[in-house]
């Protein structure tokens, strides 16, 4: 990173730290190393500032080892700040464990490979698991985790007594996205939610999540390297490279700017890509098509307009 | 032997057992030497199935594999089958053995009683052709996946095999891991190693020689990305995409009645949009 852009960041993470009032999770200058006093060790983290409102998609993108997967176990207290701070609802995430049951509750995290997380023979219990340890009564239980498997469409009745080994990739990450659900956390942290999906289960987990948030008023945070998905998702994204935020905004306007992804190699939605290459060659058509439909009627209205 | 593709499947046939389907249904398809084949279809269509024969991992029900004309119903061929068809999976953490990348590369190879100059020599390559010497004394855990799946595919070209199946290889990887293994296949191709690809991503399909499109354990369509793309109908009923570019074409010809849509890359829908344009 250049010396003025890192400044440019510090300025807009003060500025952000200013503005933060209402937000449900602050992470504020966060720092973390790994393997720290080893040959290994690696700045994961540099300076992380970041935001979540309650109701909104947030989009965080980066490449592999952008840090991204550490940020993510900050948020519900699987790590501990040792410098800088994470607040969830109040609770400061730190090194007493003051608080951090309701952290673990309030923020629920879905990681990337669901055969980490799925461990019990019966779908039904799998689903179970989280929210039998919180010692809910039976009728409780049964209702929170029917709501659960209904909400990522795995029928309660047809699925409760499936083993978990019989079923296909898709269904697996459901249930593991239901075992998550069943605790009724605020906000569902999901790690590359829809990677290794065929296109139409894709789709269909995309819609549950907003369903989940339209309905239910769970607020998303979205960790993934498809920038279609956070394109068709997210309200705001934070860009991640080497440890650092390097961009944030709504993701029409980050998407756009020539200076927030090439720099780091990382690409913005094909649609986008499109249009940005058809202005350098003098074509009208709109920068910030951030779908296939939006680049479509752009490129056809430009066609029309050139005979 | 003469004249026979590098891996044939006749008829295969498979169940995992109980009442349900067939996993395949009679599945029939040639690999040639040093050809890229991709296999597409919606999840639960037979995909991985159909890879764990082709170096048999699973052996047909009925039907047959052949592999340089080895019946994998043979043990007498599986070591020889395995050295030939190398497997390269979706979890790069569930294939690998050693605490050290250099040993885990040579692992396969010391298995199969490679002397030791040889061994070094063909770990070095192997680990270079996937840019992942410089990380040689690493333990593989502090890789990141992309990384992993590089040592994962050099693990198995130190077995100097004829062709590499990739079964969803990418899709727990990021944009930039998806290129580094795009470049590598481009580059296994260059030296006459035949690639199988499985895959959810339609772009990466794009690039293989030839496209076999499965549904319910059966072939449905396969030829060349262009003709499989065309028919835009058939794949959505299957639940697949198109490749983006594909997909927008389509979506500027409700327009422009004669736009083509043969397209499968950002530069060609960019110079098919700015040759219309300047005409």
């Amino acid at each position: 990173m250049t010396a003025s852009r890192a400044a440019a960041s510090a300025a807009g993470a003060r500025a952000e730290i200013g503005r933060a009032d209402g937000a449900l999770i602050h992470v504020e200058d966060l720092w973390h190393t790994y393997m720290a006093g080893t040959p290994f060790a690696e700045a994961a983290l540099r300076g992380v500032t970041m935001h979540v409102y309650p109701g909104e998609v947030v989009g965080v993108i980066g490449h592999t080892g952008s840090g991204k997967s550490t940020l993510i176990q900050y948020l519900n207290g699987l790590l501990r700040p040792a410098r800088g701070r994470v607040v969830v609802a109040g609770h400061e995430v730190g090194r007493s464990n003051a608080g951090i049951e309701a952290v673990r509750r309030l923020v629920g995290v879905a990681f990337q490979d669901p055969e980490d997380q799925v461990f019990e023979p019966l779908v039904g219990d799998d689903v179970a698991y989280g929210p039998r340890q919180l010692g809910l009564a039976a009728e409780e239980l049964r209702a929170r985790v029917r709501w659960a498997m209904e909400a990522v469409g795995l029928p309660f009745d047809a699925f409760k007594d499936r083993y978990t080994y019989t079923l296909s990739g898709g269904e697996l990450r459901k249930t593991a996205l239901a075992g998550v659900l069943a605790m009724r956390p605020q906000v569902l942290v999901l790690d590359e939610p829809t990677s290794g999906l065929d296109p139409a289960t894709r789709l269909d987990v995309r819609e549950r999540l907003l369903a989940l948030r339209r309905r239910d008023g769970l607020t998303l945070v979205l960790v993934s390297h498809d920038m279609d998905e956070i394109a068709g998702l997210a309200d705001r994204v934070y860009v991640l490279h080497a440890g650092a935020v390097v961009a944030s905004g709504p993701p029409r306007e980050v998407f756009a700017r020539p200076d927030a992804l090439a720099p780091y190699g990382l690409l913005p939605p094909f649609p986008t890509q499109v249009c940005v290459r058809l202005r350098a060659r003098g074509i009208p058509v709109r920068g910030d098509a951030l779908t296939i439909e939006e680049a479509g009627a752009a490129i056809a209205a430009a066609l029309r307009e050139a005979r | 032997m003469t004249g026979e593709p590098l891996i044939v499947c006749d008829g295969v046939e498979y169940g995992y057992g109980g009442a349900g389907d067939l996993a395949l249904g009679g599945v029939s398809l040639r690999v040639s030497a040093g050809e890229h084949v991709a296999i597409i279809g919606p999840n639960g269509s037979g995909k991985s199935t159909l890879a764990r024969h082709l170096n048999g991992l699973l052996r047909p029900s009925a039907g047959a594999v052949r592999v340089r004309g080895m019946d994998t119903r043979d043990p007498a061929h599986t070591r020889s089958i395995r050295q030939t068809v190398g497997m390269v999976f979706q979890h790069p953490d569930s294939q690998m053995v050693a605490t050290v990348v250099e040993e885990d590369v040579a692992f396969g190879p010391e298995n199969l009683g490679v002397p030791r100059p040889e061994l070094h020599a063909r770990v070095r390559e192997a680990l270079e052709f996937v840019e992942m010497w410089d990380y040689r004394d690493r333990p593989p855990h502090l890789l990141s996946a992309g990384q992993k799946q590089r040592v994962a595919i050099a693990a198995v070209l130190a077995m100097r095999p004829a062709c590499i199946v990739l079964d969803e290889a990418t899709s727990l990887l990021d944009p930039r891991g998806r290129a580094d293994l795009g470049r590598l296949v481009a580059g296994l191709r260059r030296q006459g190693t035949a690639v199988v690809s499985i895959t959810h991503l339609m772009d990466e399909a794009a690039a293989a020689d030839r496209i076999v499109v499965l549904a319910r354990g059966t072939v449905v369509a396969s030829g060349p990305p262009r003709a499989v793309f065309a028919d835009a109908g058939r794949l959505a009923t299957l639940g697949l995409d198109l490749p983006p570019a594909t997909a927008l074409a389509f979506r500027i010809r409700r327009e422009i009645p004669d736009f083509p849509v043969d397209l499968m890359s950002v530069d060609e829908i960019v110079d098919a949009v700015a040759g219309r344009a300047a005409s």
